[in-house]
């Protein structure tokens, strides 16, 4: 899309140049260039606009076609009866300590994700002998769905708080291993040499090389390892817990409260979104140095 | 006007009475590289290589491609092991990295996440330099280099937002940080436009005449050689020999127009004829072993 706006502009300016002398050519490259930088801030401002349109348009005919019974909304619910559903959640005093349930399972389990998952894979990708030790295990439970394990660790933790903290865990953790391995392997062998031509050993290859250069791959470790944390909420309150909002969607769908499943789609849909920004804010503190 | 180089011209010269302080007296003394392929066995980089730099000197190796120049080059920063021969510096025998000798890599090899001035001490760092007490002066020295080589108010810019010509300045700069007795420049210019590499050709050497240190420069472009060299050292095709060491007798300074100069474009054709016939013979080689 950007680049036809471009290969238009490009175009007119040239023919313009064709046309006449130098000077209008300068001229006319100068136009263009103003032009391209009107486009671009336009374009900028167009693109979020529209995405909200498309959203608020989309929850529109929702609900025109729920409250006009073109669809039936027991099926389909409907935004405002979603509201009202929340309403009730919050007037009923259910929404607090169900939603501070999951976000103690998620928190929890995530954050020993992080504390084990970084270290652990920084040891298996840079000493040779970890790596042996640890990978038939992590390609083991890399290639099974985690939730798999639900009956066993239900027998072992029970249903319990733990029990989601140990899902939530095992989701995020196998995530960020594979991705903080990948990170110290990819060494940019350019790099590696113009540090051996300084002298370099390996402690200060792997402290000011291999660490840095891990970064982003870390990144996108815990931005895979809260997808899964998510996911391991949710289905862990589905399928073993009597409270959270995972529990509460189960429950609604269970008695067909088509309303109250869509607000806990929601609730996870936020916190996953809330999650996903910070991580983005953490990126930008970390990855000054990309933009240009 | 050439001279051949197995007769070693090892011998007391004017410099050496300051040669540890400066630039190294550099001997290279029937010098085999030879590396394995996963195709074809053992194959020589380079064969029987001897030649002698005088403290001081700027010597540049051109040569078709393929032909082991950065071979050298690495073997007397002592990044590859030799198979057979020596390298010596100041009657020392190198046999890996040192303190000695720095090298300006053709890719600038920066750490993307480290500014200019992170860059810049980044040798001395790996060096163990530069801590405690040498704090201040390592400050300065970095200052000074970066003053140096053109780069005064880029201090804290990221190699992101650097021309491939600055991020060439940084490069130099971080190998002149570590005071090394002896440069070794691998085609660092060979990325940058014609009008940067004119420029940056006219910059190393006011830099090396103020530092009087030694100086290997490998290139493919025979009029920069010409331009640079004391001593232009023309490399046979694979596996990598000298054909040639020719004198470069132009005065310094040598102005940019000096390469207009009737003697200059004298010496262009000398070294051009001779790797002309050194691509004609490889490419006859190759077909021959085509055929068989």
């Amino acid at each position: 899309m950007a680049s036809n706006v471009q290969s238009v502009d490009d175009a007119s300016s040239v023919s313009a140049a064709e046309a006449g002398p130098p000077r209008s050519r300068r001229a006319a490259d100068a136009a263009a260039a103003k032009r391209r930088s009107r486009n671009r801030k336009l374009k900028k401002m167009i693109w979020p606009l529209v995405s909200t349109l498309s959203v608020v348009v989309f929850l529109g005919a929702w609900q025109i076609a729920a409250s006009t019974e073109a669809v039936n909304p027991l099926f389909t619910s409907s935004p405002s009866r979603a509201v009202e559903a929340f309403r009730d959640l919050v007037d009923r005093g259910e929404l607090w300590p169900n939603l501070w349930i999951s976000a103690q399972e998620f928190l929890i389990g995530f954050g020993l994700a992080v504390v084990v998952g970084i270290p652990l894979g920084i040891l298996i990708g840079w000493y040779r002998p970890v790596e042996a030790v640890f990978s038939p295990f992590v390609t083991f439970m890399n290639s099974i769905p985690r939730i798999a394990l639900l009956p066993l660790l239900i027998i072992w933790i029970g249903i319990g708080v733990p029990l989601k903290i140990t899902i939530v865990f095992l989701g995020a953790v196998i995530a960020i291993l594979i991705n903080t391995i990948a990170g110290m392997k990819a060494l940019d062998q350019q790099l590696l040499t113009m540090a051996r031509s300084f002298k370099a050993s390996d402690f200060q290859i792997f402290r000011t090389i291999a660490l840095p250069g891990s970064v982003p791959f870390i990144l996108s470790g815990l931005r895979f390892g809260l997808g899964h944390s998510l996911v391991g909420v949710v289905v862990g309150e589905m399928f073993a817990s009597n409270q959270g909002i995972g529990h509460i969607i189960a429950v609604a769908g269970n008695t067909f409260q088509t309303d109250l499943v869509f607000v806990g789609v929601v609730i996870i849909a936020s916190f996953g979104l809330l999650f996903t920004w910070l991580l983005a804010r953490l990126e930008q503190r970390f990855e000054s140095w990309r933009k240009p | 006007m050439g001279i051949p180089t197995k007769n070693s011209r090892r011998g007391p010269s004017d410099t050496d009475g300051q040669a540890s302080s400066t630039g190294a007296h550099v001997s290279i003394k029937g010098v085999s590289v030879e590396y394995e392929t996963a195709r074809s066995g053992v194959k020589a980089a380079l064969k029987d290589v001897s030649l002698e730099i005088e403290a001081g000197e700027f010597v540049c190796v051109v040569g078709t491609s393929g032909c082991g120049k950065t071979t050298l080059l690495k073997a007397i920063d002592g990044l590859v092991p030799i198979s057979s021969g020596t390298v010596e510096l100041d009657g020392k025998k190198v046999t890996k990295p040192g303190k000695s000798r720095s090298v300006v890599f053709q890719a600038a090899s920066l750490l993307p996440w480290r500014t200019v001035v992170g860059n810049v001490r980044y040798g001395l760092e790996m060096q163990g330099r530069g801590r405690g007490k040498a704090k201040d002066d390592t400050a300065r020295t970095v200052e000074s280099l970066i003053e140096l080589v053109g780069l005064k108010g880029f201090e804290h810019a990221y190699p992101s937002e650097l021309s491939g010509g600055m991020q060439q300045r940084v490069n130099l700069a971080r190998a002149l940080a570590c005071d090394p007795q002896m440069l070794l420049l691998d085609e660092p210019f060979a990325a940058l436009d014609a009008q940067t590499r004119e420029i940056m050709q006219g910059e190393l050497v006011k830099i090396w005449g103020a530092s009087n240190k030694t100086a290997l420069f490998i290139t493919h472009q025979i009029d920069e050689a010409i331009y640079l060299a004391d001593k232009v050292v023309v490399m046979t095709a694979r596996p990598g020999r000298i054909r040639e060491v020719i004198k470069i007798d132009l005065p310094r300074p040598r102005p940019l127009q000096i390469k207009r100069d009737p003697e200059f474009v004298a010496y262009l054709d000398q070294v051009w004829t001779m790797i002309e016939e050194e691509g004609r013979l490889a490419a006859m080689r190759d077909r021959g072993v085509a055929q068989h």
